[in-house]
């Protein structure tokens, strides 16, 4: 798909060819970038557990003039619930990235 | 030398002023050996560290202090950047104690009127079967410890109960510092979620309100004596994800179903902890919800439920 050349509300790509190749009036793109676990420091010191994550967007293209309908970043964090320092299987945290995944799926529902 | 010591006087003030968070709700599983199982009609119980009913309020785990810098000294040397160090991670961790303590200590404010509500009742008086239950000096090396923390969520309208079992190590051969259990593990069990804003567990009479700490413990039993009796048989299934119906947002239980009935999905989750899940049909009355019992759980069969 080609770049869009356009200004600041408009999709970086050019979603309009799809308008008749598909024949749909808006385009809802989900675009998830990050996942995994997540944890945050202060200098060496990690001042947090590990947790869940899922980072992305989500985004609707009017597909007449490639213009955002709707912007949506997600950056979705779990905190795992009790011990998480369990190795080789770290439940906690696998539970708390399932439990990110809910949420964004939860979130992009409601969103549309 | 006078910043090494003003950092240790800080670091051991700063470990020693903190809140400790509760951490008891919380065990790791031990499996029972399969020569160990217990039968059925041997099990007794004893209370440990409890007598009466312990109620506390759903707290939000999330201790993550905020990401704020923090300069070094470079004059100290090696020794004394490592002192700084050790000082900085004594004042995090002790920040993240004293943030859990408050959140626990704010959960358990919220539930107030249902603490007041609920007073002094006996654990004694809620087992069905309470010639099960056995002294401390009585209890042999069969007899289950269990140690039951029910929680209710801010709205008080639902409870749920955590149940911690464990039998003490009796090998005279094994290093009880390093294995002091021969079994361990957990049952979270949820009563079910009335819809609507109403304080549910402030309007029922009282007698409602042991009948609902009285099924979830009964319940609760009921899955450790299938455990510990090896009733629970999983398959080689992949583990997925079971969705907790929750006030704000649904929780995710991640693992494999263990058994289910009309009322409940037992879910034995990555910790091998099991998660007693009501279904939607159960969620409107624990009235209405039957206890499990001893001969009750389907080893993870659909079971055929009456309208």
């Amino acid at each position: 798909m080609q770049k869009f050349k356009g200004e600041n509300g408009f999709a970086e790509k050019d979603f309009r060819v799809l308008k008749d190749k598909l024949g749909l009036d808006m385009l809802v793109v989900l675009s998830l970038d990050q996942h995994g676990a997540y944890r945050s420091f202060s200098s060496y010191i990690p001042n947090g557990d590990p947790q869940g994550y899922i980072a992305g967007t989500l985004y609707t293209v009017d597909l007449t003039t490639n213009g955002y309908v709707q912007y949506l970043s997600i950056a979705e964090r779990v905190q795992p619930q009790g011990e998480w320092d369990e190795p080789t299987a770290f439940p906690s945290v696998t539970t708390a990235y399932f439990q990110s995944i809910e949420n964004v799926k939860s979130l992009v529902t409601k969103s549309l | 030398m006078y910043k090494i010591i003003l950092a240790l006087f800080v670091m051991s003030a700063l470990s020693a002023c903190s809140s400790t968070p509760y951490r008891d709700d919380f065990a790791q599983h031990v499996q029972l050996k399969p020569t160990h199982q217990l039968q059925l009609s041997d099990i007794t119980i004893q209370f440990e560290d409890a007598e009466f009913v312990e109620l506390r309020g759903i707290y939000n785990h999330d201790d993550a202090m905020s990401g704020s810098t923090i300069m070094y000294d470079g004059s100290a040397g090696l020794a004394g950047m490592l002192v700084q160090i050790g000082a900085h991670a004594a004042m995090v961790n002790s920040g993240r104690d004293n943030k859990l303590s408050a959140q626990q200590e704010q959960a358990n404010r919220n539930i107030q009127l249902l603490l007041d509500r609920t007073g002094q009742l006996p654990l004694s008086t809620l087992v069905n079967d309470d010639s099960i239950v056995v002294a401390a000096e009585k209890s042999g090396d069969n007899t289950l410890r269990i140690k039951p923390i029910f929680f209710s969520n801010p709205k008080m309208s639902r409870l749920s109960l955590k149940l911690v079992a464990w039998l003490p190590n009796n090998n005279k051969k094994a290093n009880l510092k390093k294995s002091p259990f021969r079994y361990q593990n957990m049952v979270h069990i949820y009563g079910p979620l009335p819809e609507g804003d109403d304080s549910v567990l402030l309007d029922i009479t009282a007698d409602e309100l042991t009948e609902s700490y009285r099924h979830l413990f009964n319940t609760a039993i009921a899955i450790v004596k299938q455990d510990v009796t090896g009733k629970f048989k999983l398959t080689d299934t992949k583990a997925q994800s079971f969705i907790l119906k929750q006030d704000f947002r649904n929780t995710v239980i991640r693992g494999k179903l263990a058994a289910e009935d009309c009322n409940y999905q037992i879910v034995k989750n990555l910790r091998n902890w099991f998660i007693a899940i009501p279904k939607a049909a159960a969620n409107a009355s624990i009235a209405e919800t039957n206890d499990i019992d001893d001969k009750d759980i389907a080893l993870a069969n659909p079971t055929v439920c009456q309208s």
